[in-house]
């Protein structure tokens, strides 16, 4: 009974000691009544107790114990099982089989130590192994005008107003980014491809930046590299298609790693942020926390891990 | 072989790995290659150190860490590309015999969806092909997925030089192609099989005969790896009931006490 009582909240108390006769006479009545008296006592005797010993016995500022530590928690990486390049490599093409080794990519998701407020790394990189096969690019502007010229020089594999959206209509979406020439955004809206294009997040927008003036330039920047930014203290990127041979991979990891290197150190003075862990994974693979050698004796071949 | 089996019996996760942990023996050798490091990229103080393996790892990690142990945890789906069904290693060119020569490449190809006798191949796939391709890193392996649901799933096995004896026999029943697979090489020979109908453990009982497949035989660590995981599965049913059962008190004691309130109001109000 008595422990019915404390898990009650105070209103319910409240209610239940008024009309207490109307619902159980005798059982019920101490225990409540016995915790009343000690709710009289104090206030909150139990708040009080407890902020009194807080402050006796830490000396932590109570400011951080508020708001958390400032860095992101980091654990010991001691028991963490660790992979060379070839071993990881050998285990996530096995995961990826069957698939379209130009698809699949491998990923870097890489750890940081650093602290949870302050400036974040956001920076492009071009890698010595492109790791976009093509960035199949569509642009939709007037097809006979000059931008349309621009884009296709610039290496747009679509440009066009009506044959790309009877493309899109029919199912055929060959292409990975959408660009939108203003002219042609009121054509775009009136042809209704928002619920094709939309949750796949090829929709121009000028939100987005990808309805531009200055298509051409555009086409260009987005075939150039990968953007990459720090989310909660890890940078996730791609860094390789499933078909790259480890040599192709590390160079791109030790580009990867150098260029963020760089950046961390050109940050601030006072801002310190180092690698920590270094994760390689696939499209639909699991992570393996790379130990930073390259092969072991047991390993595969080189060129047994490259291809299909 | 008796270890696949009961592997299999466990959970298929979305990937269609069996999740299934075990302990890393491959990357306990992981100590000091002379050839091309990237270790001085990182400057992880725990590269040097060979990575812990099995109980006591899991132990320490599952006391402390959360995040690191659920990634843990979920790397231990490995243990089921190493251990099961079509964990086996092709002849290659060094030991190929006249019968059995060297295995080159395989390709499948099914359709969408799985009725017409489509299913199998796709579990083969989901479920063989990960360890053939982990014990034969070098032996290309493609899949198709065809939207024309009439053609049959066909199983295409490349040859070094010729045709195994065993795989004209068995692809010799009724001769089929496939238009989907890619041309054989020079100096390569292909065997195509029907594998409609059947059921993956069929398929992979028609590879390892037409290819003379060695099978790993799962090792010791493996097993135990395997056992213990069997026992985590086995304990997570009775706990899982047990949370069950405490989440179902808490919230009847919640609704008896809303009812209670309700009377309340109801007598006040009255």
């Amino acid at each position: 009974m008595s422990s019915l009582g404390v898990a009650m909240p105070t209103a319910a108390r409240g209610i239940l000691s008024s009309c207490r006769p109307s619902l159980r006479e005798t059982s019920m009545t101490p225990a409540l009544s016995i915790f009343q008296q000690v709710r009289g006592m104090g206030s909150n005797p139990q708040k009080s107790k407890s902020k009194g010993k807080g402050k006796g016995k830490h000396a932590a500022p109570p400011k951080t114990s508020r708001r958390g530590p400032l860095e992101f928690r980091q654990k010991n990486l001691k028991d963490m099982e660790q992979y060379t390049l070839c071993d990881a490599m050998r285990y996530l093409r096995a995961m990826e089989v069957g698939c379209n080794p130009t698809v699949i990519k491998y990923e870097a998701h890489i750890r940081l130590r650093t602290r949870k407020d302050g400036p974040v790394i956001r920076n492009m990189i071009r890698f010595p192994h492109a790791v976009q096969t093509e960035s199949r690019i569509c642009v939709i502007c007037p097809p006979d005008s000059k931008h349309a010229k621009d884009a296709l020089a610039a290496g747009a594999i679509l440009v066009g107003e009506t044959e790309v959206f009877e493309a899109v209509k029919a199912g055929r979406i060959e292409f990975d980014r959408c660009l939108a020439h203003p002219d042609s955004v009121p054509a775009l809206n009136k042809a209704g491809l928002g619920r094709i294009l939309g949750p796949r997040g090829l929709m121009p927008s000028a939100k987005a930046g990808t309805v531009v003036e200055d298509v051409a330039s555009r086409v260009e920047d987005l075939r150039g590299g990968t953007v990459y930014r720090e989310r909660d203290a890890v940078i996730r990127l791609p860094i390789g298609q499933l078909g790259f041979s480890p040599e192709q991979l590390r160079d791109n990891l030790r580009t990867t790693i150098d260029q963020i290197k760089k950046d961390a150190s050109g940050l601030n003075d006072r801002i310190s942020k180092e690698i920590y862990e270094i994760v390689l994974s696939s499209s639909h693979g699991t992570g393996f926390s790379l130990n930073g050698e390259f092969k072991t004796d047991d390993s595969p071949e080189t060129s047994a891990l490259t291809g299909v | 072989m008796v270890m696949p089996e009961q592997l299999r019996g466990a959970r298929v996760s979305a990937t269609n790995f069996p999740r299934s942990p075990t302990s890393v023996t491959s990357s306990s050798q992981a100590h000091n290659h002379s050839g091309l490091p990237i270790d001085t990229l990182f400057n992880t103080r725990q590269s040097r150190n060979p990575p812990r393996t099995g109980d006591q790892s899991l132990c320490a990690t599952f006391a402390i860490m959360v995040n690191l142990f659920k990634r843990m945890r979920k790397l231990k789906t490995i243990l089921d590309i190493r251990v099961g069904t079509g964990a086996a290693i092709f002849p290659s060119v060094a030991n190929a015999s006249k019968d059995f020569p060297a295995v080159t490449r395989l390709h499948l190809t099914y359709a969408q969806k799985i009725y017409g006798g489509h299913q199998g191949a796709r579990h083969f796939w989901r479920n063989c092909l990960p360890r053939l391709k982990y014990y034969n890193p070098g032996v290309a392996m493609t899949v198709k997925q065809t939207t024309d649901q009439d053609i049959p799933a066909t199983l295409s096995i490349y040859f070094a030089d010729r045709v195994g004896s065993t795989a004209t026999a068995i692809a010799g029943s009724q001769q089929i192609t496939d238009k989907h697979a890619p041309a054989p090489g020079a100096g390569e020979k292909m065997a195509t099989v029907n594998v409609k109908d059947l059921t993956y453990q069929e398929i992979w009982n028609r590879v390892q005969t037409s290819t003379n497949a060695s099978e790993v035989p799962a090792s010791e660590e493996d097993i135990a790896e395997a056992k213990k995981f069997a026992a985590i599965e086995e304990k997570a049913v009775h706990d899982r009931e047990r949370i069950r059962a405490k989440r179902q008190a808490k919230k009847d004691q919640e609704r008896m006490l809303a009812e209670a309130r309700g009377e309340v109001e109801k007598s006040q109000t009255a």
